[in-house]
């Protein structure tokens, strides 16, 4: 089923739209959880807020790509478990900011008011500036939260080559936010 | 200090969260090469395969009419007997400098066997393919100091995009868990930390970096 005949399904309010919803973005949403909570648990639950926050939000809203919109929610919703959770995980969303940190210039101050929509729009200025096969290599690993290896699997390259262009992104994003007067 | 960056990480792995759905959208499928670049890759194989075979062929006719002229100019067996001998000089690449290396400084390794936090800064090395890695400890600060300045003087020729990888893989580490490749532009992102990390070449090293190492690695 399309995207639009499923946001149709949401609008209509048939129950039929989080069975359909499952069909088609059921495993994705899941898969991004489950690599950013402590548990499968968690992330079953993540999953699940996740159709109610999209059945509670439709209408009004009538997202385009759909795919996209609900990833956006399981994520923020599994960042939340995350951090609410005191369990220690290795990997997650803790691995994830550890390799981020590269990009923090070395003169940020956090006494600076942060902007979260600003370095949005500035994140998407540079992730459009780069080639398509680095943008999809930045995105799987920092949005998806894809492993490493699967990564490489994707694009059918090898672990290394994938490092190797996250170490470049990373530093190219880091002289991005200097020059865009980021202090993070 | 610490806490505070990663803070900031967090902030930025937020703020990654609210990027555009097209972005988003546009990662779930892997991205394919276009056919246009097919062609234009085997236009460009096609037209370098020319090039060398005229190149081969000017080269092969030169070297020909050299040797008649010396054959009719020398005639004495002796004299032949160098022709034989002859090389022709050319600049080694790094990567070959180290597969050619013999010196009883070198030591076989695997990479557990590697101290990265020792203070001796080490040459480390393997050809494509092989489990085993070579490395040899520089013997002093002045060797290392050395290497550390002529890395800094490389003139950073570009290697293409699309280089493959060389035929033998080269790490420089420095005993305090850093690691960097001669083949990669040094930067932070190309600094790798108690591990030698897999890549792909930006930069050709320079000859004078290539006759440094080979002079640290020689008996």
């Amino acid at each position: 089923m399309e995207d639009y005949q499923i946001v149709d399904l949401y609008w209509s309010r048939s129950e039929n739209a989080i069975a359909q919803t499952e069909q088609k973005y059921g495993r994705m949403l899941t898969s991004i959880s489950v690599s950013l909570v402590p548990t499968v648990q968690d992330a079953e639950e993540c999953v699940s807020d996740t159709y109610l926050a999209a059945w509670n939000s439709m209408p009004d809203e009538r997202p385009v790509y759909l795919g996209a919109y609900l990833s956006k929610i399981v994520r923020r919703l599994s960042i939340n478990k995350y951090r609410s959770s005191h369990t220690a995980k290795r990997g997650g969303v803790g691995e994830l900011v550890e390799e981020l940190t590269d990009c923090i210039p070395s003169d940020y101050s956090l006494e600076t008011e942060y902007d979260n929509q600003r370095l949005a729009e500035a994140l998407n200025r540079f992730l459009l500036s780069l080639d398509e096969q680095k943008r999809y290599i930045f995105i799987r690993r920092y949005y998806y939260s894809d492993a490493v290896i699967d990564i490489a699997r994707q694009i059918r390259a090898s672990e290394g080559k994938v490092k190797t262009v996250l170490f470049r992104v990373r530093s190219a994003l880091r002289k991005f936010l200097e020059e865009e007067g980021f202090a993070i | 200090m610490r806490a505070d960056k990663i803070r900031a990480a967090e902030l930025l792995f937020d703020a990654i969260g609210n990027i555009d759905d097209r972005i988003i959208q546009e990662a779930q499928t892997a991205p394919t090469r276009k056919p246009v670049e097919k062609r234009k890759s085997f236009t460009a194989i096609i037209a370098l395969a020319a090039t060398l075979t005229l190149i081969a062929s000017v080269f092969a006719a030169t070297l020909i009419a050299k040797i008649v002229d010396s054959l009719n100019s020398a005639p004495d067996e002796g004299h032949l007997e160098d022709y034989g001998n002859a090389s022709v000089e050319t600049n080694a690449s790094l990567s070959q400098t180290l597969l050619d290396a013999e010196s009883s400084a070198i030591v076989i390794v695997e990479e557990n066997d590697i101290d990265f936090f020792d203070g001796k800064t080490k040459i480390v090395w393997k050809q494509s393919g092989e489990s085993d890695y070579r490395m040899v400890t520089l013997r002093s600060q002045a060797d290392a100091a050395k290497l550390g300045k002529e890395l800094k003087n490389q003139k950073q020729q570009i290697a293409p995009e699309d280089t493959e990888s060389p035929e033998c893989e080269v790490w420089i580490t420095f005993g305090d868990g850093t690691v960097i490749s001669p083949y990669l532009k040094t930067s932070a992102g190309n600094i790798g930390y108690a591990e030698l990390f897999e890549y792909s070449p930006e930069i050709e090293p320079d000859a004078d970096l290539t006759d440094l190492i080979n002079d640290l690695i020689s008996d």
